[in-house]
């Protein structure tokens, strides 16, 4: 077998040390092999997660900045060019756009309507900000054509060439061509959102019999490097100037300079993927490790020999460590190309979901550099103690007959508890006593294997967990149907159109309006600069846009799940009119704001004023609980529109079905009484519908660390081959005394197994342990990510059952190939192996 | 002629379940050039613990070892495997080559170790020694192909490959047959004839009959010393 290397020509390429070393590998090589394919795979895993970050967040960010992302948005009543002409000539500004923003809905192919968001840009042939870019069809959008942004198409479910029809409450009516499809790279992502974005010209939206003229005015400033403060204070400084000249701004947003919307949710997703990967490398880590210790302690007598004959501890080191660099660049070689493939795929698969352009694929030199580093550098450094160690041992030491045995007065407690052990089986008392004859490698053998399966835990817990939230949201929700209307309607009138539909079992109505909660932090109000004179109350500047809705008093159609404080008390009366101002449970005007409020104002406490800004009134609210709610920031009050009391513009619809198929089928019918009856509905959502959106996101979650951990599995498993190999090639010897003695092949397999399943046993024992902060700390950490509040964990018992026998499945797996070895090889041959 | 090796009061102990066993007790011994001294006696005579103290092997527990005018009980054990190369040919009973290089390269080894011998002269000398000991034909062999005797001379020609001027040897004809066994004796002879120092543990009998000093040890002291013409006087 070793012939197969010439020696004359190896002689010209490498001194015997460089020989030495490569027939060490060659001749260990099913061992070499695991170690170089763990070191493949654990490279490989970083660099296919970097590779594509890398890409990734380069990408996005060059392509989101091709577009000429607008610093500060204006939502706005009214506007026209004059204003864009005017504003232009600031010096803060470097340009400005404008464009009209009108929300409604479209019907799908499938009949559905779907939320719309309708742009009618300035200029489709000069975009100044935020532009936009044809993909297929027509450009720009011609008279009774419309576009679809790319990533809608989907959602639409339409073709090029199909008439849409739109509507909304504000007389938007009619049907468009889709003539085209367009890339706006800002938007959030259409089919989580389940939103259609639409563009149309001036002329399309003046025959669907809408007004013509634009609400949303974007800004860039000439300052270029302002950190986001001090583009918020510009901000501020130009709604006071909007002000001035007599417009009325509803609100603002500024833009994180540089940065694409969805940068912190990319950023977040892949932090998870890179702490697998440093798990898979620190794996991979302990297997060179176990193989080098393995190797090095086979290998005693020769490094004595060469010691006595001349060789220096750093010439002995030097063949050992060029060994580890063998493993380590031929792990490189497979894992670096393969890395750079997959990792483009990965892009690939990505870059649609985030909604840009991929123009390149170069990888950052720092990025292969590091994977080279790591892939020689923890290896090497995984060695450096199995190798310091064998290499400094003196030469009488290396020369004597190695033992792994010590007398029982010497084993730890631990070991004596198990020695005491007084199984019936005398090969399976044998076997467990084996196990710990290499304490070292059964420690790192086991703690690798516990770390797979506490990930193998932890991501199914996980994935309970997130089931859990979605379960949590659906049933939040005491109602199957909620409709919104564009229009205020008598509360009566509405039930009763509603009330008739088959399957609907009960309705109540709600008033929701567009609100905005007045940011007024009590630290930061001392700063008298920051604060603004307006209609005589102090009001700052930053506000917080929410979806308020107000409930009938006593309304049981939402069980939002509570965070913080309290939800309206359920013993409070009400005589069915109450106002602002008045008193819920001796609390003036109670409000109950989402999670994702308290974290745009962290600063919020229960008991708090807050100053809400109402259709252009401004009032006074006390916070008294906080929910979890997925879905945009919303407040909840309890009766306090009073004024509109006998009217609504939502209703919600209750019924006995609750799958969703169900649910959608009920919406039909909804839909088709409110076209019936010329209701014109803002949106219509099913109880499943918000479940959904989040549904997408923890798939792919879930996916990914179910990956990830089978990845860790595969090298887990490899670190059990090498042991189990190891274990059984030192007691070769010791095996074949075994047969001599009468011991069947049966008896071996069955003590090789017994050390094996003891193995994924207390690998499982920890692993239950370890998992539980492991899983609590990826909940929490994954709730502040997409939902903006700790995930509560739940935990998923079946796994903790069925991981025992998968443990148990992949060590005895992982023992066939030795034991096979053994059971094969001859008592002779076994006797007077070396 | 100048001494090789010189021993003065040395010892060495183990501790062993609490008992001090000495292996090497006191033992004083001069060395001259160009000497081949065997070393006989029973198994646990302490006769390998004293080759190894003299190879820097073993540290001893008191007194002092010096070799070629250096004094290597004191020496580094980092310093002593350098040194061992330069100034000490060792052959053991089981041979010791390493399985995964070829005759040659085993040979070539110690000399890339050592760097004594110029890079481009190495093959050169490792041929010549091969043929010296008789076993060029299997320059491209591996040791697991050897039978036990060809395995022996490889070890001899290994121990030669840096020139040192001492070959110490423990137990070389311990696992070869007879007819082997002499063939090595008188491979040792003609090293000793072109000027080698030999020092040789042996249980073979025999050996005292290639040597000009036979040494007996017993309980890990020297029972006697005893030069060839003595030696053949006795007999």
């Amino acid at each position: 077998m070793l012939n197969i290397f010439p020696s004359r020509l190896l002689d010209r390429l490498f001194n015997r040390m460089w020989i030495k070393t490569w027939r060490d590998i060659w001749q260990s090589k099913g061992r070499s092999t695991l170690v170089v394919l763990s070191i493949a795979l654990s490279t490989f895993t970083l660099g296919v997660i970097l590779n594509s970050y890398a890409i990734l967040s380069r990408e996005m960010t060059q392509d989101y900045l091709r577009s000429n992302p607008t610093a500060i948005s204006f939502y706005m009543e009214k506007f026209d060019n004059d204003l864009l002409d005017e504003l232009k000539q600031q010096n803060w500004v470097d340009e400005v756009d404008a464009r009209r923003l009108i929300s409604g809905e479209i019907k799908t192919a499938t009949g559905d309507w779907k939320r719309l968001l309708l742009f009618v840009l300035n200029d489709y042939q000069d975009i100044k900000l935020d532009k936009v870019k044809s993909d297929q069809g027509s450009w720009p959008p011609q008279k009774g054509q419309i576009l679809i942004e790319r990533q809608a198409v989907s959602v639409i479910g339409a073709e090029r060439g199909i008439s849409l029809q739109l509507q909304n409450s504000s007389g938007l009516s009619g049907k468009l061509t889709m003539a085209g499809i367009v890339h706006d790279v800002g938007l959030p992502q259409a089919e989580w959102e389940n939103v259609v974005y639409g563009y149309i010209s001036q002329e399309s939206l003046n025959n669907l019999g809408i007004e013509s003229y634009y609400n949303e005015l974007k800004v860039s400033l000439s300052e270029q490097q302002l950190t986001l403060g001090e583009m918020t204070s510009q901000a501020v400084n130009t709604k006071l100037w909007l002000q001035g000249k007599g417009y009325a701004v509803k609100r603002y947003k500024v833009a994180s300079p540089g940065e694409h919307p969805h940068a912190n949710i990319t950023g977040g997703m892949f932090m998870i993927q890179k702490v697998f990967a440093v798990l898979c490398c620190f794996l991979s880590a302990v297997l060179v490790f176990n193989l080098m210790s393995a190797m090095l302690s086979k290998q005693l007598r020769q490094i004595g020999v060469m010691k006595a004959i001349g060789g220096s501890n750093r010439q002995i080191s030097g063949i050992y460590y060029r060994g580890v660099l063998l493993l380590g660049g031929l792990g490189l070689l497979i894992s670096l190309p393969a890395a750079y493939l997959v990792g483009n795929r990965y892009v690939d698969a990505l870059s649609p979901m985030m909604n840009f352009d991929i123009t390149s694929y170069q990888v950052p030199f720092w990025i292969i550099a590091l994977q080279i580093l790591l892939g020689i550098g923890i290896p090497m450094l995984s060695a450096y103690l199995p190798i310091k160690k064998a290499s400094q041992m003196k030469v009488r030491e290396t020369l004597l007959e190695y033992s792994a045995d010590k007398p029982v007065n010497e084993q730890s407690r631990f070991e004596l508890v198990i020695f005491s052990l007084n199984f019936k089986s005398h090969p399976i008392r044998l076997a467990i006593r084996n196990s710990l004859r290499q304490k070292g490698r059964f420690i790192l053998t086991t703690g690798v294997l516990m770390i797979a399966a506490s990930l193998l835990m932890a991501s199914f817990n996980i994935a309970r967990t997130m089931k859990e939230v979605i379960d949590v949201e659906r049933h939040a929700k005491n109602w199957a149907v909620e409709i919104k209307l564009n229009q205020q309607m008598q509360e009566d009138v509405l039930a009763g159109l509603f009330n008739e539909i088959a399957d609907i079992t009960e309705t109540e109505s709600f008033n929701r309006i567009s609100a905005a909660i007045i940011e007024n932090d009590p630290d930061e109000v001392k700063d008298n600069s920051k604060v603004i004179n307006n209609n005589s109350q102090h009001v700052k500047a930053h506000k917080v846009s929410v979806s308020m809705t107000d409930l009938k008093p006593n309304s049981t159609m939402l069980n939002l799940p509570l965070i913080a404080g309290r939800w309206f008390s359920s013993n409070f009366q009400t005589t069915g009119e109450q106002s602002i101002g008045s008193a819920n449970n001796e609390v003036m005007n109670p409000v109950v704001v989402s999670q994702l409020v308290m974290d745009h104002l962290p600063y919020l406490k229960l008991g708090m004023s807050l100053d809400i800004e109402m259709s252009g009134q401004i009032n006074t609210f006390t916070l008294i609980g906080v929910v979890q709610n997925i879905g945009p920031a919303s407040i909840y009050t309890s009766g306090l529109l009073n004024n509109r009391r006998s009217q609504a513009n939502g209703l919600f619809l209750s019924s006995e079905k609750q799958s969703r198929a169900e649910l959608k089928l009920l919406k039909k019918r909804v839909i088709e009484r409110a076209e019936e009856n010329n209701i014109k509905l803002s949106y219509t959502s099913t109880a499943w519908d918000g479940a959904q959106v989040v549904e997408g996101h923890f798939q792919i979650i879930f996916s990914l660390m179910l990956l990830l951990t089978v990845i860790i599995i595969f090298i887990a498993s490899n670190g059990i081959i090498l042991t189990m190999t190891t274990n059984i090639i030192e007691r070769t010897r010791e095996n074949g005394v075994l047969k001599a003695i009468g011991a069947s092949n049966r008896e071996l397999a069955k003590m090789i197994l017994s050390e094996a399943v003891m193995i994924a046993f207390l690998a499982w024992l920890v692993a239950c342990i370890v998992t539980l902060p492991l899983s609590y700390g990826i909940a929490y950490w994954l709730g502040e990510l997409l939902i903006k509040t700790p995930f509560a964990l739940t935990i998923d018992p079946f796994i903790f059952i069925i991981s025992l026998p998968i443990m148990m499945l992949i060590t005895s797996l992982a023992s066939l190939i030795p034991m096979g070895k053994i059971m094969k090889l001859p008592v002779r041959e076994a006797l007077v192996y070396e | 002629m100048s001494n090789s090796i010189s021993l003065t009061a040395l010892s060495k102990s183990y501790q062993i379940n609490k008992t001090l066993f000495h292996a090497v007790d006191r033992v004083n011994l001069i060395i001259k050039k160009g000497d081949f001294v065997s070393i006989i006696g029973k198994s646990g005579s302490g006769k390998s613990t004293l080759l190894n103290l003299m190879s820097g092997i073993d540290q001893p527990t008191s007194g002092q070892v010096i070799v070629n005018d250096v004094d290597i009980s004191q020496m580094k054990s980092s310093l002593l495997d350098a040194w061992r190369g330069h100034n000490i040919g060792l052959v053991f009973q089981f041979f010791q080559l390493i399985p995964t290089l070829t005759v040659l390269e085993n040979i070539l080894l110690a000399m890339d170790f050592c760097k004594v011998i110029p890079a481009k002269d190495r093959v050169n000398r490792a041929r010549s020694l091969l043929n010296k000991v008789g076993i060029i034909d299997k320059a491209d062999q591996f040791p697991s192909i050897l039978s036990g005797g060809e395995k022996q001379r490889v070890a001899i020609a290994r121990a030669l490959a840096n020139d040192p001027p001492i070959i110490l040897a423990d137990e070389p004809t311990g696992n070869l047959d007879s007819v082997t066994a002499k063939a090595i004796f008188d491979l040792f002879t003609e090293l000793n004839a072109q000027g080698k120092t030999i020092i040789l543990v042996s249980h073979d009998s025999d050996c005292h009959k290639y040597s000009n000093q036979t040494i007996d040890i017993s309980d890990g002291k020297i029972r006697s010393n005893i030069k060839s013409a003595e030696v053949a006087h006795c007999a």
